[in-house]
């Protein structure tokens, strides 16, 4: 009895083959996930999306502007560029070398591309990071390969000024401040505010601090000022 | 039931898991390049990649452990599979030849397969991503004509 080729039915069955290539696609697939996940989490959570910034846009948010006491900060990222004036003495770290700064003149510090922490309060400013590029009283000092440079301070850096260029992004401002904030795009309602308690919400915009005041120029998703007189929340 | 005494035991080599290796090794690399430049890597990227690395350490091991070919002084064994286990156990009388298979990637590192077939056209016995599989070869001819020799030795008696 001759077998006839064609009455022959093949049950679909995946063959080995197939099923090595499937799991090794797999996890490949996988693999570029977490490496996807790894650098678009680490290199946009400074502020550009995580879902908090793509709501940060001028008609989904609340135009601010202010001169208020200055809180501590805490900041730990990457930041475009940032200006510090100084006329306290000081000594700044770059890679292996030292750089006096003396108090008899406005010193000024420009760093390029910084990423570390910073730390601001009342005493000065203590800086752990590195950096593309740095400005000490206009004279230009990079690395000849083009590398970071490291930078750190011994002590707290004393300010007369510190001005993050670019826009920042902070998740929540919370202290207990006094002074005038101004919320509104035209015609900007003022706002006093005397020892009262402000929770600003993901802010985006300009932060400078100068004489111990706070100037923020920004937009930000909620404003709540709690004090004894009054019982503000502003929200978009 | 006596325990089988192997002359002979192998498993898949860890270099045929090389490139998950050199995935972990990326994996762990990228971490470790933002954290030296001082970025901050949030709570996700972490507890995915130690996750991801734990997957891939555990499967390479499990899937390592669960195949293994052993020799005896009679015959060649075969256990695929853990919890499954599926053991095959072949007569050297049985063996007709043995061929190795190392393609360009393979030769490198030095490993490769052992393709063991048998008389009366059974289904052969691929001994898979073994190290240097020439010297298992080599081991492995040699036990079985050592075997033949003890049993004409035994036979002329």
């Amino acid at each position: 009895m001759d077998l006839d080729k064609n009455n022959l039915k093949y049950y679909g069955q995946t063959s080995k083959k197939k099923r090595k290539l499937n799991k090794k696609t797999l996890l490949f697939l996988g693999f570029l996930f977490v490496i996807g996940a790894i650098i678009f989490t680490t290199l946009y959570s400074n502020g550009v999306i995580t879902g908090n910034v793509a709501s940060i846009n001028s008609n989904n948010s609340i135009k601010i502007s202010s001169e208020l006491t200055s809180p501590d900060f805490n900041l730990k990222g990457e930041y475009p560029e940032i200006k510090i004036s100084s006329n306290s003495k000081t000594t700044i770290y770059l890679g292996d070398k030292s750089f006096f700064l003396d108090e008899t003149r406005e010193n000024q510090i420009i760093l390029k591309e910084f990423s570390g922490k910073i730390e601001i309060d009342g005493d000065g400013i203590l800086l752990d990071g590195k950096v593309s590029d740095v400005n000490l009283n206009y004279l230009p000092i990079t690395d000849k390969n083009n590398k970071k440079i490291k930078i750190s301070s011994d002590s707290k850096i004393p300010y007369s000024l510190i001005e993050f260029k670019e826009n920042l992004f902070l998740k929540e401002i919370n202290y207990i401040s006094s002074g005038t904030l101004s919320v509104g795009k035209q015609n900007p309602d003022k706002i006093t505010l005397n020892r009262d308690s402000l929770v600003v919400s993901n802010y985006l915009g300009k932060l400078k601090i100068s004489e111990g005041n706070l100037f923020l120029d920004g937009f930000a998703e909620n404003i709540k000022i709690n004090g004894d007189e009054k019982k503000i929340s502003i929200s978009k | 039931m006596q325990k089988r005494k192997f002359l002979l035991k192998v498993r898949r080599s860890r270099k045929s898991y090389f490139i998950i290796y050199l995935m972990i090794l990326a994996v762990t690399g990228t971490l470790f390049y933002f954290k030296k430049i001082g970025l901050n890597i949030p709570t996700f990227a972490w507890v995915v990649s130690v996750l991801f690395i734990f997957f891939l350490i555990k499967f390479t091991e499990v899937h390592r452990m669960k195949d293994w070919w052993g020799v005896t002084d009679s015959a060649l064994v075969q256990s695929l599979g853990l919890l499954n286990k599926n053991v095959r156990e072949v007569g050297f009388s049985s063996i007709s030849d043995m061929d190795i298979s190392k393609p360009f990637f393979k030769r490198f590192l030095n490993y490769g397969d052992v393709n063991i077939r048998l008389f009366l056209n059974e289904t052969s016995i691929k001994v898979k991503d073994i190290s240097n599989p020439e010297q298992f070869v080599e081991d492995f001819q040699l036990i079985i004509s050592q075997s033949r020799k003890n049993k004409n030795g035994f036979g002329q008696k």
